[in-house]
């Protein structure tokens, strides 16, 4: 092969997130991969799983050369989108949250009789409303990438052992309709009445497809420990969260402030301390942990959006001057000169005294509600030799370690100089070290610039808010599995 | 423009065993993530790199201790030269192939992930024989960098001079690899390129005379120049460039790859001369300055690299399409340069090599200041100056970070500064590369004695991971490597599609990971101890074993002193046991490597205290709670292992530091006491995990093991007699039967002790005198033992009088009761007869 004269051009890139211009979010989704694999915020529905196996399996048996973008366009995409349609058809389907139902609803309202052509442009996403379930797929052991010798394939295949059973188990449920018969594969248009049957037989909910929902039970909640996944912590949430619902009300749906209360405040030795099975203890210390991060997260951020609210006033201002600003115009309803020792001893707030520092923490306040939350965290998780130290080591230079470590060293100093401390370190140089990366990615890059010495506001999205709770999304699943009652639909 | 990753080359890249790397701007962080890995996932494991001096200063001061493998697992010489040590090139080379790639990218994330960067890449190979004569290009260049840094990397550029194809003649080619170490790249393109009618420059930088332009311009009068500026990106002197009425100007934003837009910086370097009859393109590191294409080094140029592909007269233009015209007036800001402060003292580099207890660091001086204070981390350093060159002097025992990046404080009259420093450690850094090669690894001697041995095994404890830091970063880059697999639109042919996969255990996941290197090595002692497991001596090999001094075997060697180098030795293997045994690096290494490695820690506490008695190197004391804390870490490590072998190894383990442990106690009366705490630890640690008591009847097992280990004692080290081993190991047993329990109490208690037993409890009467100071604590793990074996759940303990009553007051009676299912135990309040502030107790 010869080799090719001239320049090439190197691109190459990563991905980052846009939201956390701080880059203190993703020690809590870290810790909840940990403590809640597989399902997360984006893969609340068991459908998508067993229904992008199948759809594996469909594509796999019925053609012989596999490629990536036939598959994903053709076949994977055309039957999420039959399978809108049909629900969309049939009366009494349950069609909340199903991905692409707007698109899809026009292209009914145009055509109210059919034949059905698939729409191509539904769904830009790669699998459309399936992509984030590839992964949980691959890590069940439903389909792979990598074969038994080791050896990686281009285009995945289904597995013998978990794969083949999962998609044969769906395949039965609906073999019988027209849509199988017919019209599974192939680019024809397909009739009213087809997708009216087919939408009878398959559900979002997957009523009927009783032995799908025993694998699924199978694949998530029996133990597995391999390379790909190890469920221990899986099963344990799952547990925890079985144990909310059978001892606590409200708990069939709780919101994520529910969640937030329980995981923090009804166990915690430094909280209500209420009973909880010995064998939970990991994961409700680690849920701890987790809701420890997001108040933190959010109290930082709650300063920080202050800041750049002040700068955006101010035009420009240096670093010390900013700071100084921001402390002079702050509202105090403490004294500020106290030793941080005398006012973190204070912070040990019940949970809606907690929740109240961030909602009520608009305009001035945020920088006083923003450091109390933080001290509120640094009193719950000081001298604590029962917490997960990797967790606590998670979102370094500002892990939960750090912030206790920093805190002891400003115990005697006083509260004004730790909010000088967090503004420079915890928010200002966090933000300037995360958007370097960011901007050179091309994404939102800085909220400020510095030109000699002075920063100057760019804008900014800066919006604290909580993140979200992986155990919402796992109930979601358990509903979806028959393992808890379903209530609202 | 096509495009590609480079780092998808270097993914692809088998067949090699060194690489060469050059960068002008340098980021540890992004070097060591995104590209050494690829790189070792080859088993490239020569790594030398050439960094601009100012620039790896800069990098050095930022970064965080613990986060840099800078001279341990790779070669970094900084090159000074008056301009900038500019060139971006990697070369590979194996025994058979090599490989180069050079790039506007310097070894940043804004240069892989970021910018626009032109590269290609040059192969030689049996395909590809005329990439020989670019191939030859780079290795002289490299080695005449080498000839201008401080020549660290002498054995690496000594072995390339052994590939088959250094200096082979190479047949012509139409790509070259041109630098400017000897004339300008100008004076080169000159001899390349004949009467070009248009010249195209697409540079992001020129300098602010725009003396590089004009140079071209003279030199080829005939030729239209063209350069494509990225609007408010580039940087060109507009004032100077308004003047020039030979340059027509090509404004752009974005530019188009593969029909992708990027609104990236442009940050590559191409120039194109085009002609009648054929066309050359250079391309690289050298933007259109003086500094880079009209100089040399040594005329106070950069140091550059480029490429020259010559073709057909319009092969390479579309290259120049692809930058995307706007109808903008040009927006763009003159160059800046960056005055260098003049200091007193500037960093070169410092070096630890494996014979010196000191590391030298070298700093260039123009000291005008009269009194001068060398400190690292309080402590004074000595130093001496010759010439220009100040050596600082820090003794190796004064280190305190597993860290090869340190900060030296000068005070300079009235004046501090805090200077960040380097240094490469040769030793570990010869390790790292001789591990992987298996001709080498015979250069470590594991029965080499004196300073020797002190040697390797400091060359051997260095190679392994044992920081938790280092753990995460060595899993850390394997997850690079694989976890950046993505699915990609290639058919496949094979069969029906569905195949057989069950994903490997985590262990086993783990050990596919295992470090191949430090791997080899160890599981060459694993072995040892696995022909142990196996080895059972038989009865006439016991009875042919002669008893010395009733209890031990063997020649006790005399004792002698240490030499300096093993003093050093000692202070390094404190600090790497210390590392092993670190809660972090227990909690997150691999068991089985876990293993493997506390077994070398162990041979080395073996070699100075049994095989060569040198208490200087380890005390016995040390020697002895070492080894307690190794087992202890190593079982709570194998805890839920299920693997045959491992349980049996570390059983054999156990016993056999328990029983070293009681040899050098009895021989040498140090330790005294606490070696039977130690030993007790040991034995119930084993006991916990792994019911080996419990597992056999009539001790068959635990005999196996002791005959093993016995016999290999033997062979090596004087040791414990197997009788009196035996009988050492029962004692620290404890008793299951009830008799046996109540011989023990019998022996501990007094002669008079009267046991009851009934389903619940076990009553125990005894002589007050013997029990006040026995219990609770003492005896009650043989009692405990019985009693779980036989579910019972309680013991009374009453302290009588029995037999002769003496003292004041002959009445009195104290009780104990002791639960044995928490090992917790109190004193039962009885009116005033008791004490008066009983206190819970522990029994196990």
């Amino acid at each position: 092969m010869e080799m090719q004269k001239g320049p090439q051009i190197n691109i190459e890139t990563r991905n980052f997130t846009t939201r956390d211009n701080l880059g203190i979010e993703g020690a809590s989704l870290t810790m909840q991969g940990d403590l809640c694999p597989i399902v997360t915020t984006v893969t609340p529905r068991v459908f998508y799983w067993v229904f992008l196996v199948w759809n594996y399996y469909n594509y796999l048996v019925n053609t012989d050369k596999w490629k990536w973008d036939q598959f994903n366009t053709d076949w994977a995409k055309r039957n999420d989108y039959y399978f809108v349609l049909s629900n969309l058809l049939t009366k009494g389907s349950y069609v909340a949250g199903l991905a692409g139902q707007e698109k899809t609803l026009e292209d009914l309202q145009k055509n109210p009789t059919g034949d059905y052509y698939y729409n191509t442009k539904y769904l830009l996403a790669t699998l459309g409303g399936m992509q984030y379930y590839n992964g949980g797929c691959m890590t069940m052991g439903f389909i792979t990438d990598i074969s038994q010798d080791g050896n990686s394939f281009s285009f995945p295949r289904i597995t013998e052992e978990k794969g083949k059973p999962l998609a044969l188990a769906f395949q039965k449920a609906i073999e019988d309709t027209a849509f199988f018969r017919d019209y599974r594969k192939g680019k024809q248009p397909i009739p009213k009445y087809v997708l009216e049957e087919l939408g009878q037989k398959l559900s979002f909910s997957l009523s009927g497809f009783d032995e799908c929902k025993q694998l699924m039970r199978e694949a998530l909640f029996s133990p597995v420990s391999n390379q790909r996944v190890n469920n221990r912590n899986l099963i344990d949430s799952k547990d925890f969260f079985l144990f909310l619902n059978q001892n606590y009300k409200g708990f069939n749906n709780p919101t994520y402030a529910q969640m937030r209360n329980a995981l923090y405040d009804f166990f915690s030795p430094r909280g209500d301390q209420q009973a909880y099975p010995e064998q939970l203890r990991e994961v409700v210390l680690g849920w701890e942990v987790v809701i420890g991060r997001q108040y933190l997260t959010v109290g930082i951020e709650l300063i920080w959006r202050y800041m750049l609210e002040k700068l955006e006033k101010e035009i420009t201002l240096t670093e010390k001057n900013w700071i100084d600003a921001c402390i002079d115009s702050a509202e105090k309803s403490i004294d500020w000169s106290d030793t941080v020792e005398a006012v973190a001893s204070k912070c040990n707030f019940d949970f809606n005294t907690r929740e109240r520092l961030f909602s009520d923490s608009t305009g001035t306040k945020a920088i006083e509600k923003g450091l109390q939350l933080i001290l509120s965290v640094y009193e719950r998780f000081k001298n604590r030799d029962d917490v997960n130290q990797y967790y606590m080591s998670l979102g370094a230079p500002v892990s939960m370690n750090d912030v206790i470590q920093t805190i002891d060293l400003y115990r005697e100093k006083s509260f004004k100089e730790l909010v000088a401390f967090v503004m420079r370190n915890w928010t200002l140089h966090q933000h300037i070290n995360t958007a370097v990366r960011k901007m050179l990615e091309g994404r939102d890059g800085f909220y400020v610039e510095c030109v000699d010495g002075s920063y100057f506001h760019r804008g900014h999205s800066m919006y604290p808010a909580f993140q979200g709770i992986r155990l919402i999304q796992l109930l979601q699943v358990m509903k979806d599995l028959d393992m808890l009652e379903v209530q609202n639909g | 423009m096509a495009d590609l990753a480079i780092r998808e080359i270097l993914k692809q890249a088998e067949g090699y065993e060194y690489a060469l790397l050059t960068s002008f701007n340098y980021d540890f962080t992004f070097f060591e993530r995104d590209i050494l890995p690829i790189l070792w996932s080859h088993q490239i494991q020569k790594v030398s790199l050439f960094v601009d001096a100012d620039q790896l200063a800069e990098a050095v001061a930022n970064i965080k201790h613990g986060s840099c493998a800078l001279g341990r697992n790779y070669m970094i010489s900084p090159i000074r030269v008056q301009g900038a040590f500019h060139p971006k090139v990697i070369l590979l080379m194996g025994r058979q192939r090599a490989k180069v790639i050079v790039a506007s990218a310097n070894l940043t994330l804004s240069g892989y992930f970021h910018n626009g960067e032109v590269f290609s890449e040059i192969d030689y190979d049996n395909q590809h024989p005329e990439g020989l004569g670019p191939i030859l290009s780079a290795i002289r260049f490299f080695e005449q960098l080498f000839a201008r840094s401080h020549q660290l990397d002498k054995d690496l550029f000594d072995e390339i001079k052994e590939l088959y194809y250094y200096g082979k003649p190479s047949a012509s080619s139409d790509r070259l690899i041109l630098t400017n170490m000897e004339s300008s790249l100008l004076e080169q393109i000159k001899t390349l390129v004949d009467e070009p009618s248009r010249i195209d420059i697409a540079v992001p930088y020129y300098d602010n005379q725009l003396a590089a332009l004009a140079a071209l311009h003279s030199s080829f009068p005939g030729a239209e120049l063209h350069l494509y500026l990225q609007n408010r990106k580039c940087r060109i002197a507009k004032v100077v460039l308004n003047t020039l009425q030979y340059v027509k100007l090509h404004i752009y934003k974005d530019f188009e790859t593969n029909e992708k837009t990027h609104t990236r910086f442009f940050h590559g370097k191409a120039i194109c001369f085009s002609g009648n009859e054929k066309s050359v393109i250079v391309y690289g590191s050298a933007n259109c300055t003086a500094s880079a294409l009209l100089r040399t080094p040594d005329d106070g140029g950069n140091i550059e690299c480029i490429i020259a592909d010559r073709g057909e007269p319009d092969e390479f233009s579309s290259f120049f399409e692809g930058f995307i015209p706007v109808s903008e007036p040009l927006e763009s800001e003159p160059l800046q340069y960056q005055t260098q402060e003049t200091k007193q003292l500037v960093f070169q580099y410092g070096a630890l090599t494996e014979k010196s207890s000191n590391i030298e660091l070298y700093f260039d001086q123009r000291l005008n200041g009269e009194k001068l204070e060398i400190t690292y981390s309080g402590q004074a350093l000595n130093y001496e100056i010759q010439g220009k060159t100040l050596t600082a002097f820090l003794p190796i025992e004064n280190l305190e970070l597993a860290d090869n990046v340190i900060e030296i404080t000068f005070q300079i009259d009235d004046k501090t500064e805090a200077v960040p420093c380097w240094f490469i450690n040769l030793g570990v850094l010869k390790s790292h590369r001789i591990i992987e090669n298996s001709s080498s690894m015979k250069d470590i001697d594991y029965n080499a004695s004196g300073d020797q041995y002190a040697q390797d095994m400091q060359l051997l404890l260095g190679g392994i991971v044992l920081s938790a830091e280092e753990e995460k970063l060595r899993q850390a880059r394997r997850m690079a490597v694989e976890g950046t697999k993505q699915l990609s639109d290639e058919e496949d042919d094979s069969s029906d599609g569905i195949v057989s996969y069950v994903p490997p255990s985590i262990e086993e996941a783990e050990k596919y990971r295992l470090d191949k290197i430090t791997s080899r090595i160890l599981s060459e002692r694993s072995l040892h101890l696995a022909a142990l497991v196996q080895h059972l001596p038989d009865d006439q090999e016991i009875k042919n074993a002669k008893e010395y001094k009733n209890n031990t075997i063997g020649t006790i060697p005399k004792k002698r002193s240490a030499t300096s180098a093993e003093r050093r030795f000692s202070g390094f293997y404190k600090r790497r046991v210390n590392n092993l045994l670190s809660k972090e690096f227990v909690a997150i290494s691999n068991p089985d490597r876990f293993v493997d490695s506390s077994i070398i820690f162990l041979e080395i506490l073996d070699k100075y205290s049994l095989s060569e008695t040198v208490e200087e190197v380890f005390q016995y004391s040390y020697a002895a709670e070492t080894r307690a804390k190794i087992i202890a870490a190593m079982l709570e490590k194998c805890a839920s292992a299920s693997d045959t072998g491992l349980r049996e190894k570390m059983i054999v383990l156990g016993i056999d530091a328990i029983l070293k442990n009681r040899y050098t106690e009895l021989i040498r009366a140090s330790a005294q006491g606490k070696v039977t705490d130690y030993n007790k630890e040991i034995l119930q640690a084993i006991e916990t995990r792994f019911h080996v008591r419990e597992a056999t009847e009539g001790l068959s097992l635990e005999d196996a093991i002791l005959k093993s280990v016995w016999n290999s004692m033997n062979s090596k080290s004087p040791c414990l007699s197997y009788q009196y081993g035996l009988r050492y190991l029962d004692d620290l047993y404890g008793y299951k039967r009830w008799e046996e329990v109540y011989k023990i109490c019998q022996k501990d208690y007094g002669s008079n002790v009267l046991l009851f037993k009934d389903n619940e409890k076990i009553t125990v009467f005894a002589q007050r005198e013997k029990l006040t100071y026995l219990v609770p604590e003492a005896s009650f793990f043989e009692l405990r033992r019985y009693a779980v074996k036989n579910g019972i759940t309680r013991a009374i303990i009453v302290i009588q009088a029995i037999g002769e009553l003496k003292g004041p007051d002959p009445a009195i009676e104290v009780r104990f009761e002791v639960d044995f299912r928490s090992g917790k135990g109190k004193q039962i309040v009885q009116g005033k007869k008791t004490q008066r502030n009983p206190m819970p107790f522990s029994v196990w």
